[in-house]
């Protein structure tokens, strides 16, 4: 099989011309001579992206100025970036009699996590070999907490699961493995909330 | 001649170097950092779709918070995955006020065609992808500089002028004939690419 030369791959990725009919044809049927094209339209973007991020003089000297700043850790906009971290305050685990479960079997369960600004309140359910997680961000204060991005990350910190709460701070996740989990919940404005060992299981 | 050289003591210093000589009020070494790391910060709202001055807006919000928590990052080593996280949360917010302020009387197709190029709803990468897609630019931008001037300068016209050139200014600025500047273009890339793999192969990438 005769591939596309490469100035073909460079025309039909960079000029966005058509070929002639059997090059149309043999590119239609070739994963090689497409993956060559993307390639090059992957390092087309990369080059757009190299460009826009190009941060302007302007830019520079205002965060050059920024070094005013070092060291100063109370301002207003510190406590975006400050972390809360939530206490377990009940695990309907711990009192089986509210599951009404019979056997003493515990299968779905309920977590309360609390902090000055905020609960996270979680419930787990089994779900085929997973678990179902269903789980609401109250805010206790006037801050508004909601919406929020709900982020599970495992021990090693690798993101495993990512979803957005709604507007009445409501998430929820299927298909989660069991296993331990630190939750950050990052709301729209003000401080991060971090649940450290959730066990699912 | 100051500015000149100014940032360019610490260069080739290490993260953990730069970040203990900021925390000692070393001001060459904060704008070092800048340096070095200004263009990965834009690139997360960047690739996200978000317009220039939103993603200057980012960029403000990373290097203050940088500058007020930079003596509670523990391990300096880390400090680019702490910036795209960082970025990248803010990236987050700033799509999530875009959402927020769309008109609402817009027809779908208006509404398609005032989205940034990354669609609001897209899932943001990860912070691993972010970094992965840092190392990628940090391989084009070295493999920009081994190619010989002419090519990266053509290059650069090409892709890289704001200014967005066509090939007429191009062939007077170059001084080449329009006809020659595709297959000149072309070598370029060629060359380009495989600097890129050379590159990413002794990275181990």
């Amino acid at each position: 099989m005769k591939h596309l030369t490469s100035d073909q791959i460079y025309t039909v990725a960079l000029d966005q011309k058509r070929l002639d009919p059997a090059a149309e044809q043999h590119l239609a049927e070739c994963a090689e001579c497409r993956r060559q094209v993307d390639d090059l339209l992957s390092l087309v973007n990369e080059f757009e992206v190299t460009r826009r991020s190009q941060p302007s003089p302007s830019a520079i000297a205002y965060y050059t100025g920024l070094f005013r700043e070092l060291q100063q850790r109370e301002s207003g906009l510190s406590a975006l970036w400050r972390t809360l971290r939530a206490q377990l305050t009940w695990d309907s685990r711990h009192n089986a009699a509210l599951q009404g479960v019979r056997s003493g079997v515990v299968s779905a369960y309920r977590l309360l996590y609390t902090t000055r600004l905020a609960d996270v309140e979680i419930m787990v359910e089994p779900e085929h070999r997973a678990f179902r997680v269903q789980g609401e961000v109250v805010s206790l204060s006037k801050e508004p907490v909601v919406p929020a991005l709900v982020q599970w990350l495992d021990q090693e910190g690798v993101l495993r699961y990512e979803t957005e709460t709604d507007d009445e701070g409501r998430f929820q996740l299927r298909g989660v493995a069991s296993g331990a989990y630190r939750v950050v919940v990052v709301p729209l404005h003000g401080e991060v909330i971090e649940v450290q060992a959730l066990e699912i299981m | 001649m100051k500015e000149l050289l100014v940032g360019r003591r610490y260069r080739n210093s290490t993260v953990t170097y730069l970040v203990q000589r900021c925390l000692h009020g070393d001001e060459e070494a904060w704008i070092e950092m800048v340096e070095r790391y200004a263009r990965l910060v834009h690139a997360i709202p960047a690739r996200n779709g978000l317009p220039p001055t939103e993603v200057d807006d980012v960029g403000q919000e990373v290097f203050l918070a940088l500058a007020q928590h930079l003596d509670e990052i523990e391990d300096p080593e880390r400090l680019p995955a702490w910036l795209v996280t960082t970025a990248r949360r803010a990236t987050w917010r700033a799509l999530q006020r875009r959402r927020q302020e769309e008109p609402v009387d817009l027809t779908e197709d208006e509404r398609e065609e005032s989205r940034p190029s990354s669609p609001l709803g897209k899932p943001i990468p990860t912070p691993e992808q972010l970094l992965a897609g840092w190392q990628t630019q940090e391989t084009l931008q070295r493999a920009m500089e081994r190619l010989n001037p002419r090519c990266r300068e053509l290059l650069t016209l090409l892709f890289l002028d704001s200014s967005e050139p066509g090939y007429e200014e191009i062939s007077k600025r170059l001084e080449m004939p329009k006809g020659s500047i595709g297959p000149t273009r072309n070598r370029c890339l060629q060359q380009l690419r495989a600097f890129m793999q050379d590159l990413e192969d002794k990275d181990g990438l």
